[in-house]
């Protein structure tokens, strides 16, 4: 049987320095390099799918595939003896300049991509990022869109986004909120706080656990300070924020606990005093001490001169 | 939806349970609520829910009103047929969450024991609209059950669930069934330690209820794996003989981050890997 020369005709020549063999190559290449994109595409849009929006899922695939294309290409040249030394001079002179010129949005691009893989905000989240408050309309390759509450359109450019403090404000599933309530000195506390504690028992919102806290904080110049902790669904704590507030009063109204007016005592010395102290006497049992408080008697810091 | 009607949609003071057996022959004090299938002449009033269709030139009106919460809607159908269910409690004042939450008096299981029991879970009532080609439509969601939340497990990696008490009862109790169902539950040590179980988180894909004229019920089984971690699934099954299954109102909530419980969920299934207690 004969044999066939393979190696002849692999090393035969077409045209110029160029043989069987490296056309072959070349078609090879080719081939490669087309299954390379579709593979190395659709293994992207797979891993993006769901983290990111399809319009920059589409972009960043095309942008991919056209750099496979064009390094699968060069590569594929070379079996042609196609001599790309001046092409890729030319192209990395104007590369550097691109690449000054595009630094801002470079550093955007790799940004949007690390905010792909970390994720530290999604779509439809409420955030504050730079003073900027709203929810997050759409994250793309280059900058993120945030919609604030008063309905503005905000791009954020991904590198700032990227490094800056962000706060997620629905990134865990609850979250606290507090109020702070005044009652008067001459109201009951624990009557308030039990009053309080009904009425956020009773909202859907206000979580069951963890529970929420009502206790005396401080004793403030005009009445006594209660703090009202409550935890609700991250999603639905702006309702139950602001619908809990009134109800709270409401209930405090219905037990007779009122809202301290600001006051100030205003002393004039103790000639007055005594003269206060016996036109309450004809018209009352309390003592002048009994009236302004037993630290009030003399006071030591009190302007004792007229006002 | 406000949520003030759904407050007081719950006021009815709730009453003394009675043991009663598995079997269907045992009558339950109080009124029930009829569930099934229904003509639009059908109309309902029944502890302060009113509800009806009414035909108007050609096109029907679907009305209801709870204690003052009211819903109407306009419904173009030559069939004019409309299912009353029970339907699981996660719908409604909003869609909060996919878990149900049921805490009740904790119960100390043997080493790979296994305990039987009955607990009491809030339901809603939907009405859903069937077309000639038996595609069915929900229409509206009504509950005389007070709803509550709670978190299960830490901020940042716990659930949001429905949070429902209740007594525990080792033969089904007798229940209001427009207002509860009954949940069967089979508890199973599979450790080599007691533990202690005093509260079961059911996933919504798999609580599957069941009705007759008195009982709304589902089953569930839990499984301890160890001191502070247990699988819990929905199982398809009725507490007795001859009970109609529910149409189950499965919906993914985007509402629920399903990523902060990682690997806790398959399927119907859910871990409990934060505590029992």
């Amino acid at each position: 049987m004969a044999e066939i020369d393979t190696n002849g005709i692999f090393n035969s020549l077409v045209y110029g320095q160029v043989t069987v063999g490296n056309i072959i190559l070349f078609i090879l290449f080719i081939v490669i390099t087309f299954i390379l994109a579709r593979v190395i595409s659709g293994l992207i849009r797979r891993t993006l799918a769901g983290k990111t929006e399809a319009k920059t899922i589409d972009l960043t695939v095309k942008s991919i595939r056209t750099i496979i294309y064009a390094v699968g290409i060069i590569v594929a040249c070379t079996q042609l003896k196609i001599d790309l030394s001046g092409l890729l001079v030319a192209g990395g002179v104007v590369g550097v300049a691109v690449g000054f010129a595009s630094q801002n949005t470079l550093s955007n691009l790799v940004a949007g991509i690390l905010l792909m893989f970390e994720r530290p905000v999604n779509v439809g989240d409420s955030i504050i990022v730079n003073g900027t408050e709203g929810y997050v309309e759409g994250i793309g390759l280059l900058s993120t869109r945030v919609r604030t509450y008063s309905g503005l359109y905000v791009r954020i450019p991904n590198d700032s986004l990227f490094t800056s403090e962000i706060t997620n404000l629905v990134s865990n599933v609850a979250r606290r909120f507090d109020y702070n309530i005044s009652i008067r000195y001459s109201d009951d506390a624990k009557k308030a706080i039990k009053a309080a504690k009904r009425v956020i028992e009773e909202h859907p919102y206000a979580l069951k656990n963890p529970a929420p806290s009502v206790y005396v904080d401080s004793l403030g110049a005009h009445g006594i300070e209660l703090k009202v902790r409550i935890w609700s669904p991250s999603g639905f704590w702006w309702d139950a924020r602001t619908e809990l507030l009134w109800t709270i009063f409401k209930a405090l109204r219905h037990e007779d606990i009122d809202v301290p007016f600001d006051q100030l005592t205003v002393w004039f010395g103790e000639e007055d005093a005594a003269k206060l102290q016996s036109s309450l006497e004809e018209g009352t049992d309390m003592t002048v001490e009994e009236i302004l408080g037993k630290s009030e008697k003399a006071p030591e810091n009190a302007n004792t001169g007229r006002v | 939806m406000p949520l003030s009607r759904i407050y007081t949609a719950t006021s009815a003071s709730r009453r003394r349970r009675k043991a009663l057996t598995y079997s269907k022959g045992e009558s339950v004090s109080g009124p029930s609520f009829t569930y099934g299938k229904f003509n639009f002449d059908y109309s309902i009033n029944f502890q302060g829910l009113k509800l009806g269709f009414e035909d108007k030139n050609g096109m029907y009106h679907y009305k209801r009103n709870i204690v003052g919460w009211k819903h109407e809607s306009n419904i173009a159908s030559q069939t004019g047929i409309f299912y009353l269910q029970p339907i699981e409690p996660l719908n409604l004042p909003d869609n909060v969450t996919d878990f149900i939450e049921i805490q009740f008096k904790e119960i100390t299981i043997e080493p790979n024991g296994k305990a039987v029991v009955f607990l009491t879970m809030p339901i809603e009532i939907g009405v859903f609209l069937e077309a000639k080609n038996g595609e069915r439509n929900l229409l509206d969601i009504v509950t005389f059950c007070h709803p509550k939340f709670s978190l299960y497990g830490a901020a940042s990696r716990g659930v949001i669930t429905r949070f429902y008490e209740s007594e525990v009862y080792s033969m089904p109790p007798a229940v209001d069934n427009y207002k509860e169902g009954l949940l069967r539950l089979e508890i199973e040590n599979d450790t080599d330690e007691w533990t202690t179980v005093g509260r079961v988180i059911l996933y919504q894909k798999g609580l599957i209820l069941y009705y007759d004229e008195t009982t709304v019920c589902a089953c569930a089984k839990m499984i301890v794996r160890s001191h502070d971690v247990a699988d819990v699934v929905g199982i398809a099954q009725p507490i007795r003989e001859g009970m109609t299954e529910s149409i189950q109102v499965f919906e993914s909530r985007k509402t629920t981050p399903f990523c902060n419980i990682e690997g806790a969920l398959l399927d119907s299934t859910f871990t409990m890997d934060m505590g029992m207690r």
